[in-house]
C-alpha cells in the first residue's frame, strides 16, 4: 500500500527542488537569488534578480510537488512583486498540466528532471500586475542579504 | 424584523482602546473571569464606562479551562531568590479556583489535576458550583470596589448585565467521555436555571464540531437547555470556522437555530462572524467575537498567549483575506484607484485614512516587521491597529446591512456578489473565498 506523504515530508521534498531552480536562475543571468523570500505573509520559494544596466529584472518561482492550483494562485500573487513568475514541479507532474490556464495567467512553468536539471515548459509573460514599489523594496532587501549572490 | 447584535470579547486590556472608541457600535462587552482576576481595576473601570454608555457588560466564568490540560493555563515564573524557573497554573486561574471553591479548590487547585466528569456527579457538587459561579459574577466586581477606594468612588453598577452558567467542553462521540460531559453540562444548566438572579441567566453549551453533524443530539441538548429555566443560551462550537462549514453542518445548524426561534428562546453564538449574522433571519439573537479575531475558537489553544495576526476583513465577501490576495484581484475587479476601492470594497474612515487617496497605500494593512530573534517577519503594530479598527467598523456595517434588509434583499445582494466573484479566474484566491458566502446564503 502506498504511504501518505506528511506535510513535513512534502516540505522537505519541495526543498530538494530549490537547488536545481537556483542553478537555473543563475544560468539565465540572475546575480542574486534568495530562497524563502518573504512577501507579506507568504514565502516565495526562490526569488531571483537579474541586474541588466540600470534596470533589474526579477523572477519568482513557486515550487510544488503536486498541488498545481495552489501553485498557480501563489505564482499569480507573486506577479505583484516580480517581472516574471513561474511554478516549478517535477517533470512527471508537469506533463499532466493543462498549460492553457497558466498561459492565460501569464505564469511560466518549469520542470525538474530526475537528474536535477531544469527545463522550461512554458515561458512566463512579463507581469502586468507588477507594483514597482514591491519590486524595489525586495531588491533592496536582497542586496543586503542575498544568500546566493554571485 | 429579526435583529442581530454583537458583544465584543476583550482578549486583554491592551485592546481597550479599540473597545472604548467603538463601544457605541455594539451591544456590550464580555470579559473573561481570568482577566477580571488579573486586572480588577481596569476591568471594573471598563464595566463602569460601558454602563455609562448604556452598553452591556458580562463576565465569562471560563470554567471549561479546568477540565482540559492544565498546562494550557500555566506559565513559567522565575523565583527571584532561587533563580529557578517554575511552571505552574497562572495566578489568575488559581484565584478563580479559590473563588469557585468546591471541586475546583479541592481537586484542581490542591492537586493540580483537571476535572473529570466523575468529579461533578453528585447533586451537591453541581449545586455548589452553580451557586459559586453565579455568586462570583454577581459580587466579584463589588468586592474589588469595596477593597479599592478609587474604584469605590466610581460608584460602578457592579452587577453584570447577564450571567453565564458554569460550563465544560463536550467532546465528540469519538471520545468515551462525550456523553458524560453532556450529562454534567446539562445538570449544571438545569441547576443554574433554578437559581434566583437579578439579571438574565444564560446557559452555555460548548461542544465539539463533530456534534454539529448529529442533528438529534443537538436538538436534544437544546431542548434540555430551553426547559432549564435559563433565560437564554450561548453555544460555542469548538474550532469551527464558519468559512469551512459543510452543507450538512449548516443544515443542522439552521435546524438548531430554528428550534430556538420556534420557542422564541434567545440563542447566541459565542464565537461567530457573518454566518451568525445571517442566522439572525432564522432566530439567532446575536454572537460575539474578539477584536479582529475570535470568530472561531478552539477550546484547546494552539499557541497560548501568542499575539494573533489580524488580516484585512474583506467586506464584499465578509471574510478575512491577506493583502496580496486582495491586491492581486484589483485589476480584474476594476479597482484602479482609491475612489473605486472605496466604492467596491470599503469606505470606512480607517480605509479612507489609510489609503489617503492612493491605492498603493492599501499595502499598509499588511505591513510586516522583522522583530529581534525572529526568523520571519510579523505584523507591525500599526498594521494590526488598522486591521482591527477596520474590522470593527466593517462588522458594524455588516450588522446594519443584515438588520435592515429583508431576506429577499439579502438573497439578491449576496447572490450578485457570489456571481461576480465566482466569475473571477481560478488563479485569484478571492474566487475561492467566495465559496463560503455561497454556502452561507443557504441560510436565507
Amino acid at each position: 500500500m502506498q504511504k501518505k506523504t506528511s506535510s513535513t515530508q512534502v516540505r522537505r521534498l519541495e526543498r530538494d527542488l530549490v537547488e536545481p531552480v537556483v542553478d537555473y536562475l543563475r544560468g539565465i543571468g540572475c546575480d542574486q537569488i534568495v530562497p524563502e523570500q518573504q512577501f507579506f505573509d507568504r514565502g516565495i520559494d526562490v526569488y531571483g534578480i537579474k541586474s541588466s544596466g540600470r534596470r533589474t529584472v526579477t523572477y519568482a518561482v513557486e515550487l510544488k510537488l503536486t498541488k498545481w492550483t495552489r501553485a498557480l494562485q501563489q505564482a499569480a500573487t507573486y506577479q505583484l512583486c516580480c517581472d516574471f513568475s513561474y511554478i516549478a514541479m517535477p517533470l512527471k507532474r508537469v506533463l499532466s498540466l493543462d498549460l492553457s490556464i497558466f498561459r492565460e495567467a501569464g505564469v511560466g512553468v518549469l520542470f525538474i528532471r530526475p537528474d536535477g536539471t531544469v527545463g522550461e515548459m512554458l515561458e512566463a509573460q512579463r507581469s502586468l500586475e507588477t507594483r514597482r514599489h514591491y519590486v524595489e523594496a525586495m531588491s533592496k532587501a536582497n542586496l543586503e542579504d542575498s544568500l546566493y549572490a554571485v | 424584523m429579526p435583529f442581530s447584535e454583537v458583544h465584543v470579547r476583550l482578549g486583554s486590556h491592551a485592546e481597550k482602546e479599540y473597545l472604548l472608541k467603538t463601544a457605541k457600535l455594539f451591544s456590550g462587552v464580555i470579559v473573561g473571569a481570568n482577566l477580571l482576576e488579573m486586572t480588577p481595576g481596569a476591568s471594573v473601570s471598563l464595566a463602569w464606562k460601558f454602563a455609562s454608555l448604556k452598553r452591556q457588560f458580562a463576565i465569562d466564568p471560563m470554567t471549561y479551562v479546568f477540565a482540559i490540560d492544565l498546562d494550557y493555563i500555566a506559565s513559567d515564573t522565575k523565583d527571584r531568590k532561587t533563580k529557578l524557573t517554575v511552571r505552574d497554573m497562572k495566578k489568575s486561574f488559581q484565584s478563580l479556583c479559590q473563588e469557585f471553591g468546591g471541586v475546583l479548590k479541592d481537586e484542581v487547585l490542591k492537586y493540580r489535576r483537571s476535572l473529570a466528569p466523575s468529579d461533578l456527579r453528585s447533586k451537591a457538587q453541581i449545586t455548589q458550583l452553580c451557586d459559586c459561579v453565579l455568586n462570583y459574577q454577581l459580587t466579584r466586581m463589588n468586592s474589588f470596589c469595596e477593597a479599592d477606594p478609587q474604584l469605590r468612588e466610581l460608584e460602578v453598577d457592579t452587577i453584570p448585565s447577564f450571567v453565564f452558567s458554569p460550563y465544560f467542553y463536550i467532546p465528540g462521540d469519538n471520545d468515551e467521555n462525550s456523553d458524560k460531559w453532556e450529562s454534567v453540562n446539562l445538570n449544571l444548566i438545569r441547576q443554574f436555571g433554578q437559581l434566583t438572579s437579578p439579571v438574565p441567566k444564560c446557559a452555555v453549551l460548548c461542544f465539539a464540531r463533530r456534534i454539529l453533524k448529529n442533528r438529534d443530539r443537538l436538538l436534544r441538548m437544546l431542548e434540555a437547555v430551553m426547559d432549564s429555566g435559563c433565560d437564554a443560551a450561548w453555544y460555542w462550537v469548538s474550532d469551527f470556522r464558519e468559512e469551512d462549514v459543510t452543507s450538512s453542518e449548516l443544515k443542522n445548524l439552521i435546524t438548531f437555530v430554528n428550534a430556538a426561534g420556534d420557542r422564541e428562546f434567545e440563542l447566541r453564538n459565542m464565537h461567530g462572524g457573518f454566518l451568525s449574522a445571517l442566522l439572525s433571519k432564522r432566530g439567532l439573537s446575536g454572537f460575539s467575537h474578539s477584536i479582529g479575531y475570535g470568530e472561531s475558537k478552539d477550546v484547546f489553544p494552539v499557541s497560548a498567549g501568542a499575539l494573533p495576526t489580524v488580516n484585512y476583513h474583506y467586506l464584499p465577501l465578509h471574510t478575512k483575506s491577506s493583502v496580496p490576495d486582495i491586491e492581486r484581484a484589483f485589476s480584474t475587479l476594476g479597482i484602479t484607484d482609491a475612489e473605486s476601492f472605496h466604492e467596491h470594497v470599503c469606505d470606512c474612515s480607517i480605509c479612507k485614512g489609510t489609503l489617503k487617496g492612493n491605492l498603493r497605500n492599501f499595502r499598509k494593512f499588511g505591513e510586516l516587521i522583522l522583530k529581534p530573534n525572529n526568523r520571519r517577519e510579523s505584523q507591525t503594530p500599526d498594521s494590526a491597529k488598522r486591521c482591527r479598527f477596520h474590522f470593527l467598523l466593517a462588522r458594524k456595517k455588516e450588522l446594519e446591512f443584515v438588520n435592515s434588509s429583508a431576506v429577499r434583499e439579502l438573497q439578491t445582494s449576496i447572490s450578485q456578489t457570489v456571481t461576480e466573484y465566482q466569475a473571477l479566474p481560478p488563479l485569484l484566491r478571492l474566487r475561492e473565498k467566495s465559496d463560503a458566502l455561497a454556502m452561507w446564503s443557504q441560510v436565507l
